[in-house]
């Protein structure tokens, strides 16, 4: 059980770590780099809930967030204007 | 609490751990192309350690299926996103630069005739004007 505590808290730190960059981010890159990095930590707890409940109906979920976080960055890179100074 | 038992712990943390390096990273790093370099490693690494241990404590055939496919989704996926993000990236940090006049980088992206015209360009404008609307610009 102590597996999940650890995890978890390691998992909340990192997506407190990236929320705070993409408060601060001077550009949206960075801030679109944060938002990724917190969709693949959500995977990741996600997948942990799979195990420790033991039951894989989760894992689905796991899936469309790992492609909606493709489809979001990639659709930011396209959409974003460039900043000029 | 068997061998299988640990093993899986051991990649459920390691993975976590990855996510927090990441966090860590994004947060401390100075410029964004470090950032996105360190962003990278919990969408591949990271992911595939945390499937190999729920894979490890789970284990029937139609999970461990499920799992390859995220894993199979996240390596074809992650490199191409952090592509598309750095190439945004690379020429907005080129337009910042005061020393340049003509995105001479990016035309170069286009090709060596494009890049010959872009240094053509700049050669008659002279710098006098604020020549950034190089060949480049009209494909976005």
């Amino acid at each position: 059980m102590w597996t999940v505590v650890v995890a978890g808290v390691m998992f909340g730190l990192g997506a407190l770590f990236a929320a705070v960059r993409l408060v601060r981010g001077p550009t949206q890159i960075d801030r679109a780099v944060a938002l990724d990095v917190m969709l693949a930590i959500v995977v990741g707890v996600i997948v942990l809930t799979a195990a420790v409940s033991g039951s894989s109906i989760t894992l689905v979920i796991a899936v469309v967030v790992s492609l909606l976080g493709f489809l979001g960055s990639a659709s930011l890179a396209k959409l974003l204007p460039r900043d000029r100074q | 609490m068997s061998t299988i038992d640990i093993i899986a712990s051991a990649c459920l943390i390691l993975g976590a751990f990855m996510s927090l390096l990441a966090g860590i990273a994004v947060l401390r790093f100075p410029d964004t192309m470090s950032r996105i370099h360190a962003a990278t490693k919990p969408q591949v690494l990271g992911i595939m350690l945390l499937m190999l241990g729920v894979g490890l404590r789970l284990g029937s055939p139609a999970v461990i299926g499920t799992l390859v496919l995220i894993v199979i989704l996240q390596f074809l996926t992650a490199p191409v996103s952090a592509h598309l993000t750095v190439r945004v990236a690379y020429r907005n940090a080129q337009d910042d630069d005061p020393t340049q006049t003509t995105d001479q980088r990016a035309a170069a992206d286009d090709g060596p005739d494009q890049m010959a015209q872009a240094l053509a360009e700049e050669t008659v404008a002279g710098g006098a004007t604020e020549n950034s609307g190089a060949p480049a610009d009209d494909e976005r």
